[in-house]
C-alpha cells in the first residue's frame, strides 16, 4: 500500500503506543475520568451527603414580625423593613474547612417556609386551612408528585423531627410557630390575594377544571415568582455595599418630590431608593454577623492552620460588610453572599449565576499576576463552590419541588459562548470552572456550554472528558439560536449584538437577556456579562399536549375523571386537519385563560412581595430608581408558555392521522374506546412502574385490542428522520411558537415559547389516559421537547438530531434533546472526538440544545433496587442533574427505557 | 459442525450474489459506529458471505435472503403464526414454539411476521437503492466528523458484487471516506477492482494454517492471504490495511498462530495489527435464528493473555492494538 498507517496516525497527531493492560498510557486510563475533588472538598462534600433537609422558623418570624409593624407604609419600604429585619437576624453558621461561606438558614443544608407567598400547603393535613387549599386545582398535582424517597429528602416524620412540604425535616416544637405565622397570612398572602381577584375572570370556572384535571401544572405567581434568570452581581462588585448606599442617597436627593415627566410611577423612584438602602443595610448586618462568628470561632480554634483560616474569613467578611472585593477569593466570597442573599429575598428555584469564568475574570487575572493565588488554589474554591450551590433548597410545595423540579434549584453556571467584542470567550479560568465540574461532580452548578463555532476545540475536548466522569453536564446550548431568539424578541426593548453575546441560561435551560458592565480593576476596564430580565418560566405553567388532545378527541371532558373541562366543540373530527383545528382551539383557550389568571397573581405579588434585592442589581433599576415591578428592568418581554409531552402529542397526531384518517383501519370512535380501555392493559398506577414496556395486561381483557394497539406502536414515530411524523412536528412549532406572541402579559408585552419539560412529563403522564401513539394509560410523556419517546428511535442518534430540526429553534426560548451514551461508545481520545462531531453537527443543523447520560441502564436498574449503594450515583433527568435517589420513581423508570445508543 | 445445520460452502462451491444491480440485501444500518474505522461513522451490514465461521456474531448475514428472527422474549404464545403459516412450517411442542427452519428459512412471504403483534417474529434484511443509502449517507455525513465516513461490513460487503462495485464508486464520487470490513476471500481481480476505491480496510487473519481455516471457516486461506499481500503490495493504492484477529480461546490463540500472522503482516508490507477478544454478543441471534450457538460456554479471554499476545505482535516489529483501544 502507498500509504502508510503510521503516516496518516503522525497527520492527526495520534500516539501509537497503546498497550492492552495495567500498562496503558494516561491517553486511555485518565480519559475514563475518575476526577476527585480536593481533600478539603471531600470532607465538606461528605457532611453533605450525610445532612437531611432542615428548616426552621428563623427568618419567617422576623419578616412576619417587622412587617405587621408597619400596616400603611408604602409597600416597597414595608417590605424591605420586613427583609432588613430578617436578614439581620439569621443565625450564621460556619463549617470547618470551609473557605467560601454562608447559608440560607442555620443549617448546612436548610431553608425556611415564606407563608407571605402561600400558607396553605404548611398546614397540618388536619388543619382547616390545609383542607381548603386542597379543594384547590393547584393543590392535586401533589398527589400525583413523588420525591425521591432516599437522599437527604425527609419525606417521613421521624423521632421529634416533622416532615413538612414532603422535603424537609422542622423540629416538632417549632410547628406550632409555623401554624401560627401562617394564620397571620392567611387571606393575605399572594396566593390568597391572587385567588380572590383570578376568581374574577370570567372563565375562572374553566380555570380551576384546567388545574384539577392537570391540564396545566401549576401557578406562576405564588409559587417560585423569581428565578430561571441570570443573577446581576455587578454594582456590588465595582462599588461594594457602602457606595451602593452612598449612590441611592444621591439619587434620593435627585428624584424626591420629582415626577420627571412621569405622572404615575415617576414619584415612587424616591420610595425605591429608601428600600434599596434598607435591604443593603440588612446584608450587611447579615454579612457582618457571619464576620463576628468566623473570630468567636476563630478564638475558640486551636488548631493553628484553621485558626488562620477563620481569621482570613473573618477579614474577608469584615471588608466585605462595606467595601468592594480586592482579590479573587474575595470576589467569589462577595457573589456567593449576594446569590444566597437572593434566595433569601423569595421563593427562587433556578437563579443562575451566569458566566462567572468572564465575572470573575478580572480578579483571577490580577492575582495570577500577582503570584497571590495559583491555578489548582482556584480550582479549589471553584470545588467548594460547588458544595455551596448544592447544599441550596427550595422551600416549595412538593408537587413544585419533587413533580417539576425533582430537589433541583438549578444554579447554572454558563461557559464558553461569546465576548463583548465577538471573540472566543474561552479564557483561562472558565477551564477551570469546567474542570472543576469533573473534579467535583456535585449537582450544582449545572454547566451549560454555550457553543459556538470560535470556542477553540480542546475546550470542548475538556467538555467531553467532564461529561465522561459520569456528572451528564456540560449540556450544549447553541450561542447563536440563542442570539437570534434574544434579537427578535427584545428587539423592541432594545436588544442589540452586544447585549445578545451577554446572555446566558438561566434556570435549567432557559435563554436569558443579559447586558454588558464596566469592572474597573487596576485602572483597567473590563466588560462583564449579567442578568438584566425578568424572571423567565414565569407566566403559563406546563400545559400537556397529550392531555389537551385528549380533551379534544373526548369533547371537552376529561376522560380519566369525566368531568368537562371545556365546552363541547361537537365537531365531528371528519378529517385531520379538522382535529389539528379543533385541538389549536382548546390549546388557545387553555392559555388565554391561565394567561389572565396568572397575570393578576403576579400582579398581586409585585404589588406587595416585589423583589427589591434581585432588583436593585439588574440594570437598569439603580439608573432609573425603578425595581422590577415598575419595568426598572433591560428586559422585561420574559412571560412564557411552557409545554409538555409535545412528542407525545406528535406521535399521537401521526398515529390518528395514519390509522383513522388516512388508511381508514379504524374508526375514531374505536380508537377513543380503545384508548379508554387502556387497549386492554392495567394501568401503570396499579402496578407501580411507568414505564411503558414494564406495563401488564388485564386479566380478563382477552385480545381484543392486540392488533389496534400493535398498528399504533408501529405508527410513524418522531425521531425517525421520517417525514410523515416530522411534518406534524413542524406544523405544530411554527403554530405554537408564534401563537404565544399573541397572548400579552401584565408588564404588556408578548409571550414566546418555552420547550422544556423539566419533570413533568411523569407526573402529567400519570394524569392523562393512554394514547394514540400506544402509550398506555399513566405512563410517562416522552421527556424533554425534542427527545424521542424511549425505544421508538430505532435509526440511531443521526436521524433523532435530523427529526429534532425540521423547525427553526429560534422561534423558542429553548428546545431540548437528551440523549443517553453507553460509556463504550465515548470511550478514548477518539470517543471524545466523535461526540464533539456530533455535537457539532447538530449546532451546525440549528438545533439549541443536547445533553449527553453516559449511564449503563443495567446500573440504573440495580440502583432502582438498592438505592443505599447508589448515594453518589448523579444521572441527567431532563435538563439537569441530580442524584439518583432523589429522582422520582416515575423518571427514574423512563430514564432506565430512554434508548441507549451503544458503540459496537 | 454439520449439526449446527449450516451448509457449508467451499471456495469451489458456486459465488451466490444476493443482490442484484439494482438493489442490495442489507441486514442492518448502524448510525454512530465509533468501532469500525476513524471517526463516528455509519455501518452498513450487507447480506451474504463466502466463510462460515463458528463463532460469527452476526449468523443472520449469512443468508443471500431476508431471513425471520424470533424473539422468544417477546413471543406471548398466541399461534397467531401457527395458524397463520400457508407451509405448516411452525408448531408448539412441548410448549416451545417451534419453527421448521429447512422451510422457513426459504419463505419469501413471511406470514408469521404479519401475523406477530408483539414483534416476536420480525425480518432481517432490507432491500436498498443505491440512492436510497445515498440518502442516509447525506443524512448522516454532517455527524462523521473531519475523519468518519461509511463503513460495509456484513457478512461480507463485498459479496453483492453487482451492486456494490457501482455504490463504492458513488462514495467516491460524493467524497465520502469508506471502511469496509471484509474476509478478503474474493476473486483478486474484482478484489483488488474494489478496494480501489475503499479508503481503510480490516481484514480478518483468522488462523494461519489452511487446513485449520477450512474446519473453522468453510474455506481455507490461501486466497485471503494472497489478497491481503496484493493491497500491501498495491503502490497505485493510497488506502489503510488494518489486519484484524478475532482472538477465539483454544481456537486460534495460540502463540504461534499470533507470531505466525505477524510475521506474515509484516512480510506483506504492514504495520499493525488489531486483536479483538472474543464475545458472546451474537448469542441471542443464534437463538432467534432457531441454532444452537456453539460457544455458551466460553469465557471471553483474559486481559492477561490478550496483553502477551499483543507483545508478540509487538515483538514481531508491529503496533498492535487490542479491542477497541485504538487511536482509531
Amino acid at each position: 500500500m502507498a500509504k502508510k498507517f503510521s503516516e496518516i496516525m503522525a497527520e492527526t497527531g495520534q500516539s501509537l503506543e497503546y498497550q492492552a493492560g495495567g500498562k496503558a498510557p494516561e491517553k486511555i486510563v485518565d480519559r475514563e475520568v475518575q476526577w476527585k475533588p480536593h481533600p478539603r472538598v471531600q470532607k465538606l462534600k461528605d457532611i453533605y451527603m450525610n445532612t437531611l433537609s432542615s428548616a426552621n422558623n428563623e427568618f419567617s418570624y422576623w419578616y412576619t414580625r417587622e412587617y405587621f409593624m408597619h400596616d400603611n407604609e408604602v409597600p416597597v419600604v414595608r417590605r424591605a423593613m420586613a427583609l432588613k429585619t430578617a436578614f439581620s437576624h439569621l443565625t450564621p453558621v460556619i463549617f470547618p474547612g470551609e473557605l467560601l461561606t454562608m447559608r440560607k438558614a442555620a443549617f448546612f443544608r436548610g431553608s425556611f417556609p415564606m407563608p407571605w407567598l402561600s400558607e396553605g400547603f404548611y398546614m397540618a393535613k388536619e388543619d382547616e386551612f390545609y383542607q381548603e387549599a386542597l379543594k384547590r386545582g393547584s393543590a392535586s398535582v401533589d398527589e400525583h408528585s413523588k420525591f425521591g424517597q432516599g437522599g437527604g429528602n425527609v419525606t417521613k416524620s421521624f423521632d421529634k423531627v416533622v416532615s413538612i412540604a414532603g422535603k424537609f425535616g422542622m423540629r416538632q416544637e417549632e410547628i406550632p410557630v409555623l401554624l401560627e405565622l401562617a394564620k397571620m397570612w392567611y387571606g393575605k398572602s399572594v396566593d390568597d390575594l391572587g385567588n380572590k381577584y383570578e376568581q374574577m375572570v370570567p372563565d375562572y370556572e374553566v380555570k380551576e377544571a384546567i388545574m384539577r384535571n392537570i391540564v396545566c401544572m401549576f401557578d406562576s405567581g405564588f409559587t417560585l415568582p423569581q428565578g430561571r434568570e441570570v443573577i446581576n452581581y455587578y454594582y456590588p462588585l465595582e462599588y461594594g455595599f457602602d457606595g451602593i448606599i452612598e449612590m441611592a442617597k444621591e439619587l434620593k436627593d435627585k428624584v424626591a418630590g420629582r415626577a420627571d415627566g412621569d405622572g404615575i410611577i415617576g414619584m415612587n423612584r424616591l420610595y425605591n431608593y429608601e428600600a434599596v438602602i434598607l435591604a443593603v443595610e440588612g446584608m450587611q448586618a447579615w454579612v457582618n454577623n457571619y464576620a463576628k462568628e468566623a473570630r468567636r470561632l476563630e478564638a475558640m480554634e486551636s488548631d493553628a492552620q484553621q485558626k488562620k483560616e477563620y481569621g482570613d474569613m473573618a477579614e474577608r467578611l469584615e471588608w466585605l460588610v462595606h467595601n468592594k472585593p480586592r482579590t479573587f477569593i474575595e470576589a467569589f466570597q462577595m457573589i456567593e453572599t449576594l446569590h444566597l442573599a437572593v434566595l433569601n429575598e423569595d421563593a427562587i428555584s433556578g437563579m443562575s449565576p451566569g458566566r462567572i469564568g468572564q465575572i470573575l475574570y478580572p480578579w483571577y487575572e490580577q492575582d495570577i499576576e500577582a503570584g497571590r493565588i495559583t491555578d489548582d488554589e482556584v480550582l479549589e474554591l471553584l470545588e467548594l463552590d460547588r458544595v455551596v450551590k448544592t447544599s441550596i433548597d427550595c422551600f416549595a410545595s412538593m408537587g413544585v419541588v419533587g413533580g417539576v423540579l425533582s430537589g433541583n434549584t438549578f444554579n447554572t453556571v454558563s461557559i464558553g459562548g461569546l465576548t463583548k467584542d465577538g471573540k472566543s470567550a474561552a479564557n483561562p479560568l472558565e477551564y477551570l470552572v469546567l474542570k472543576a465540574a469533573g473534579t467535583n461532580a456535585m449537582p450544582q452548578s449545572t454547566l451549560a456550554l454555550l457553543y459556538d463555532e470560535k470556542l477553540p476545540d480542546d475546550f470542548l475536548m475538556l467538555a467531553a472528558d467532564v461529561i465522561k466522569t459520569g456528572s451528564g453536564y456540560p449540556a450544549f446550548m447553541n450561542n447563536r439560536v440563542a442570539q437570534d431568539f434574544l434579537m427578535s424578541h427584545y428587539g423592541h426593548e432594545g436588544m442589540n449584538l452586544e447585549d445578545a453575546r451577554a446572555w446566558a441560561i438561566g434556570g435549567c435551560l432557559e435563554t436569558s437577556g443579559c447586558c454588558w458592565k464596566p469592572l474597573h480593576l487596576n485602572g483597567k476596564e473590563y466588560f462583564i456579562p449579567g442578568g438584566a430580565g425578568q424572571p423567565t418560566s414565569v407566566g403559563v405553567h406546563f400545559i400537556a399536549q397529550p392531555k389537551v388532545l385528549e380533551l379534544t378527541l373526548f369533547n371537552g371532558v376529561d376522560a380519566r375523571t369525566g368531568e368537562k373541562v371545556f365546552e363541547p366543540h361537537n365537531s365531528k373530527l371528519e378529517s385531520f386537519e379538522e382535529l389539528f383545528e379543533q385541538y389549536k382551539k382548546y390549546w388557545q383557550k387553555t392559555v388565554d385563560v391561565l394567561d389572565l389568571c396568572n397575570n393578576i397573581q403576579h400582579d398581586i405579588w409585585r404589588k406587595n412581595n416585589m423583589a427589591v434585592i434581585n432588583s436593585f442589581m439588574k440594570p437598569d433599576c439603580l439608573d432609573t430608581g425603578h425595581l422590577i415591578n415598575e419595568k426598572g428592568y433591560r428586559y422585561n418581554a420574559t412571560f412564557n408558555v411552557e409545554n409538555s409531552g409535545n412528542i407525545t402529542w406528535v406521535n399521537s397526531m401521526a398515529a390518528l392521522k395514519k390509522l383513522v384518517y388516512d388508511d381508514k383501519e379504524v374508526s375514531l370512535e374505536e380508537m377513543k374506546k380503545a384508548m379508554k380501555d387502556n387497549f386492554g392493559f392495567k394501568s401503570a398506577r396499579d402496578i407501580g412502574s411507568f414505564s411503558l414496556m414494564d406495563q401488564e395486561k388485564k386479566d380478563d381483557s382477552g385480545n381484543k385490542y392486540d392488533e389496534l394497539h400493535f398498528k399504533c406502536l408501529q405508527a410513524p414515530k418522531y425521531g425517525n428522520d421520517d417525514p410523515y411524523v416530522d411534518s406534524i412536528l413542524e406544523d405544530w412549532e411554527n403554530f405554537f411558537c408564534r401563537d404565544c406572541w399573541t397572548y400579552e402579559s401584565l408588564y404588556g408585552e408578548p409571550l414566546y415559547a418555552c420547550q422544556i419539560s423539566v419533570s413533568t412529563h411523569g407526573a402529567m403522564g400519570a394524569a392523562t389516559i393512554a394514547s394514540a401513539d400506544g402509550r398506555l394509560d399513566g405512563t410517562t410523556f416522552a421527556d424533554a421537547s425534542m427527545s424521542a419517546y424511549p425505544g421508538t428511535d430505532k435509526n440511531g442518534p443521526y436521524a433523532v438530531m435530523k427529526s429534532a430540526t425540521v423547525w427553526d429553534h429560534s422561534l423558542s426560548q429553548n428546545s431540548q434533546l437528551n440523549l443517553k451514551l453507553h460509556p463504550s461508545s465515548i470511550k478514548g481520545e477518539e470517543g471524545s472526538r466523535k461526540l464533539v462531531d456530533m455535537t457539532r453537527a447538530y449546532m451546525r443543523m440549528g438545533g439549541f440544545h443536547v445533553q449527553y447520560n453516559v449511564v449503563d441502564s443495567k446500573v440504573l436498574k440495580d440502583a432502582q433496587r438498592n438505592p443505599q449503594n447508589y448515594r453518589d450515583l448523579m444521572v441527567r433527568v431532563a435538563g439537569f442533574t441530580q442524584y439518583w435517589v432523589e429522582i422520582g420513581k416515575q423518571v427514574q423508570d423512563e430514564l432506565i427505557a430512554r434508548t441507549e445508543y451503544e458503540g459496537i | 459442525m454439520k449439526s449446527m445445520n449450516i451448509e457449508i460452502q467451499t471456495s469451489k462451491t458456486p459465488w451466490v450474489d444476493p443482490g442484484t444491480r439494482e438493489q442490495g440485501l442489507i441486514f442492518s444500518i448502524q448510525a454512530h459506529s465509533v468501532h469500525d474505522g476513524p471517526g463516528a461513522r455509519t455501518t452498513v451490514f450487507m447480506s451474504g458471505c463466502p466463510l462460515k465461521c463458528v463463532w460469527c456474531c452476526n449468523p443472520e448475514g449469512l443468508f443471500n435472503q431476508p431471513v425471520m428472527l424470533h424473539s422468544d422474549v417477546k413471543c406471548v404464545k398466541c399461534g397467531a403464526c401457527i395458524a397463520a403459516c400457508p407451509h405448516g412450517a411452525v408448531s408448539l411442542q412441548d410448549g416451545v414454539l417451534t419453527f421448521d427452519r429447512s422451510l422457513c428459512n426459504q419463505c419469501g412471504t413471511h406470514e408469521c411476521v404479519d401475523a406477530c403483534l408483539h414483534e416476536g417474529n420480525v425480518i432481517s434484511g432490507k432491500w436498498y437503492t443505491i440512492n436510497e443509502l445515498m440518502r442516509v449517507f447525506e443524512r448522516d455525513r454532517m455527524f462523521w466528523g473531519s475523519k468518519g465516513g461509511v463503513t460495509f461490513s456484513g457478512g461480507e460487503p463485498l459479496m453483492q458484487k453487482r451492486f456494490m462495485l457501482p455504490l463504492l464508486k458513488k462514495c467516491k464520487d460524493s467524497y465520502i471516506h469508506v471502511t469496509i470490513e471484509t474476509t478478503s476471500h474474493l476473486p483478486s481481480d474484482y478484489f483488488m477492482d474494489a478496494i480501489r476505491y475503499v479508503d481503510w480496510v480490516f481484514t480478518d487473519i483468522k488462523h494461519m494454517d489452511p487446513e485449520r481455516h477450512r474446519e473453522l471457516t468453510g474455506v481455507d486461506n490461501r486466497l485471503i492471504l494472497a489478497n491481503i499481500r496484493r493491497m500491501g503490495e498495491a503502490d497505485w493504492w493510497q488506502g489503510i490495511v488494518v489486519p484484524r484477529i478475532p482472538v477465539i480461546p483454544g481456537v486460534n490463540d495460540s502463540e504461534e498462530n499470533i507470531r505466525e500472522s505477524a510475521k506474515f503482516v509484516k512480510s506483506a508490507g504492514l504495520e499493525v495489527i488489531n486483536l479483538l477478544p472474543f464475545h458472546r454478543l451474537g448469542e441471542s441471534k443464534y437463538r432467534q435464528l432457531g441454532r444452537r450457538y456453539p460457544f455458551v460456554d466460553m469465557k471471553p479471554p483474559q486481559q492477561k493473555h490478550m496483553e502477551h499476545l499483543q507483545n508478540i505482535v509487538q515483538s514481531e516489529g508491529l503496533y498492535a492494538f487490542v479491542g477497541h483501544e485504538t487511536p482509531f
